[in-house]
């Protein structure tokens, strides 16, 4: 099996490889082997052979669109001015993907113009950011790895302060580490504790302009994690002492970018008025002063006023039918053609708007990578199933 | 971990499909680290722990997009605040909870609704677990199984109870050793009629070693597999049945589920991010009824 996956994703596996391999039920090799008794083909497969994509990032003067994929565990590199036409896949400038890669379960991706390179979260499983060269390509080792905690989600690059940020989900923290970081190292600060009102937190932007941090939280909350080792290493340590789960509501909070500890926002987006539904990355769009959000949960991107405060409306929504916008989960802004990307779980596919649009308006350029139409399974690192047996369907929490 | 969501597929799908329909979105109170959920075919209910917000949700079997969950299990007197598994007792009417962080289980009325004590909490240094990973009750033999990863020297492996248990006792039987295979385990599931345990073995090792490429989801040192154990086996015991092998296509399953009417065994692989049927008539020896319509 395992040579087999490896071999697998040497031949990329993940480049549009074809669903009629998905239906077959037992590879060519185990059906001319002598399987054990209990090696036992399946007789049905659902899974998504194609790159489905999780957080996106726009290089402009490199003339870059990057996104991360979780499914097939990769990076792709396309021409940010480029879409895909009738319908077709796109092809990638390059795909990083392999076992020498470190990459698994990935979610926030960002790019480093100045230094051409790419970094992304192993959410769950390594625990790691891995950072690669803009000219990565195929199964290669990173330039960098380096420990983040548990659940890290969203990344963040301040070029004057010269550090990275991390949301972190379950420890509902942001840590920040120097740029260069490699391996094990301690953050230089922790954004952390309930003056902070961090719950769940997703995509992170960083407006140097304004020296502001912003954060997308989804609410969940369970106890402010103290323990100090937390932040610091790969640890998985949540506190013993119990604390009461609570769902609190999504919100948008922004901290001063030099913030630190158990600071209080500057300025918090929250209420029905928002529209906020699960929302996930986040980026600042300094050509019209907004914070556009990936609303995950009802299929639009949001934009509202950088000095928004509180439960007011977004100035902006795109959404609904003609958009293409399904399940988004990142965000990016090009300020160089007055952009907005948008990256879709539902639909393998990332779309680019012209950055002053609002409502139902078809986007300006789409990459694709499936065929339009092609089926999402939607899995994310699944670990449970339960039969139904009144419809005779099977239910999979991700 | 991508998207907080329950995707629900029609059995006969195959290839790469979509949901028939799918839960999701900030009003349904879902979180991302859903590691358990269970079908309640006599009230037509479903049930899943939320990790990152310390509850346990039930919604209606047929529920789609943002809907609202019926019922949640949340707050400081449930002492819930990491659930990572649950189960159902049908027979008793109740709901079970496994946590890992709190390394526990916990027996709730099957109608809890808010910040609810539990019945009953097996818990403390007599019971052995650790990290609970799984939850299966046997109402035939009044037992209640769980598999928990240890860390260090304590032991990964399944510990059967018995169902009544509460506080700190010592389990009544322990599968683990080298002879079981087991290194890591994930959801189990028990068949009572034939007293059958069935553990998905994902067997991956962990990370946090983050210089070596392995352990990765590339690099699986031991593929995983389902294991059949019956309900009274103890020890170091090779499982009686398995799925398992490169034909098999699972990496690192993670989930079991059961279908007797069918004969088939459900696995989700969170490697492949996939999800396998297997006819296994050995497995179900008895013809079952048809399902109910």
């Amino acid at each position: 099996m395992i040579s087999k996956l490896g071999a697998g994703c040497a031949l990329g596996l993940a480049l549009l490889a074809t669903a009629a391999a998905l239906s077959q039920t037992a590879s060519p090799e185990s059906q001319s082997s002598k399987p054990a008794p209990e090696d036992i083909p399946p007789i049905r497969t659902i899974a998504d052979p194609y790159p489905a994509f999780n957080g996106i990032a726009v290089d402009a003067a490199n003339g870059i669109v990057a996104m991360s994929d979780p499914n097939r565990k990769s990076l792709l590199l396309y021409d940010r001015i480029r879409g895909a036409s009738q319908g077709e896949a796109s092809l990638p400038i390059r795909q990083i993907l392999g076992p020498d890669t470190f990459l698994g379960m990935i979610a926030g991706i960002i790019l480093d113009p100045q230094r051409e390179e790419i970094y992304t979260a192993n959410n769950d499983i390594e625990d790691t950011v891995v950072v690669m060269p803009y000219g990565a390509s195929g199964n290669v080792k990173p330039r960098r790895v380096f420990s983040v905690p548990h659940q890290s989600w969203g990344l963040a690059l301040g070029n004057v302060a010269d550090q990275i940020a991390v949301t972190v989900e379950v420890q509902n923290t942001i840590v920040f580490y120097r740029r260069q970081v490699k391996g094990v190292e301690a953050p230089v600060r922790i954004i952390r504790g309930q003056a902070t009102g961090l719950a769940d937190p997703h995509g992170i932007y960083w407006d140097e302009s304004h020296n502001e941090i912003g954060v997308a939280n989804h609410g969940n909350f369970r106890g402010v994690v103290k323990n100090t080792g937390g932040g610091c290493a790969p640890s998985f340590v949540v506190e013993d002492e119990a604390e009461a789960g609570e769902s609190r509501p999504p919100s948008i909070r922004i901290f001063a970018a030099n913030a630190k500890n158990d600071a209080k926002p500057l300025r918090v987006i929250q209420g029905s008025r928002t529209g906020l539904d699960w929302p996930m990355g986040i980026a600042y769009d300094a050509q019209h002063d907004t914070i556009v959000v990936a609303n995950n949960g009802d299929s639009s991107v949001l934009i509202f006023g950088r000095n928004s405060d509180g439960d007011v409306a977004p100035l902006r929504v795109i959404r609904g039918d003609r958009t293409g916008i399904n399940h988004p989960m990142g965000v990016a802004v090009d300020p160089q053609k007055g952009e907005v990307w948008v990256s879709n779980w539902g639909d393998h596919s990332a779309l680019a708007f012209d950055s002053a649009v609002r409502g139902n308006v078809a986007p300006k350029r789409i990459i694709r990578s499936a065929p339009a139409g092609t089926h999402t399974p939607g899995f994310g690192n699944p670990m449970a199933l339960a039969y139904d047996s009144k419809r005779d369907q099977l239910l999979v929490p991700n | 971990m991508s998207v907080p969501s329950i995707l629900v597929f029609a059995r006969l799908a195959n290839g790469n499909a979509g949901p028939v329909r799918v839960i999701e979105g900030q009003g349904s109170k879902l979180s991302r680290t859903m590691h358990g959920i269970a079908y309640d075919s006599v009230h037509d209910e479903i049930i899943v722990p939320v990790h990152l917000a310390g509850a346990v949700l039930v919604f209606r079997a047929g529920a789609t997009g943002e809907e609202a969950p019926i019922r949640i299990i949340q707050g400081p007197h449930t002492h819930i605040l990491r659930p990572e598994t649950v189960n159902l007792d049908l027979k008793n009417n109740e709901i079970v909870v496994g946590e890992d962080g709190g390394k526990d289980v916990m027996f709730f009325p099957r109608d809890a609704h808010g910040d609810v004590a539990p019945l009953r909490t097996i818990r403390g240094e007599k019971t052995g677990l650790d990290e609970v990973r799984g939850v299966a009750v046997d109402p035939v033999r009044n037992l209640v199984v769980v598999s928990s990863r240890g860390e260090g020297k304590r032991t990964t492996g399944v510990f059967i109870f018995n169902r009544t248990d509460n506080g700190d006792v010592a389990p009544r039987a322990i599968i683990a050793g080298p002879k079981s295979g087991i290194n890591r385990v994930r959801q189990v599931e028990v068949e009572p009629e034939q007293g059958k345990i069935f553990v998905a073995v994902k067997n991956n090792a962990e990370s946090y070693r983050f210089a070596d490429a392995s352990p990765s989801p590339w690099n699986p040192e031991k593929p995983g597999f389902i294991g059949v154990w019956d309900i009274h086996d103890n020890g170091d015991v090779p499982p009686r049945g398995l799925i398992k092998g490169p034909a098999s296509e699972m990496v690192w399953p993670a989930g079991v589920a059961l279908n007797p009417g069918d004969r088939e065994v459900y696995t989700i692989d969170s490697v492949s991010n996939g999800m396998y049927s297997y006819y296994m008539p050995e497995f179900f020896p008895t013809k079952k009824p048809p399902r109910e319509q």
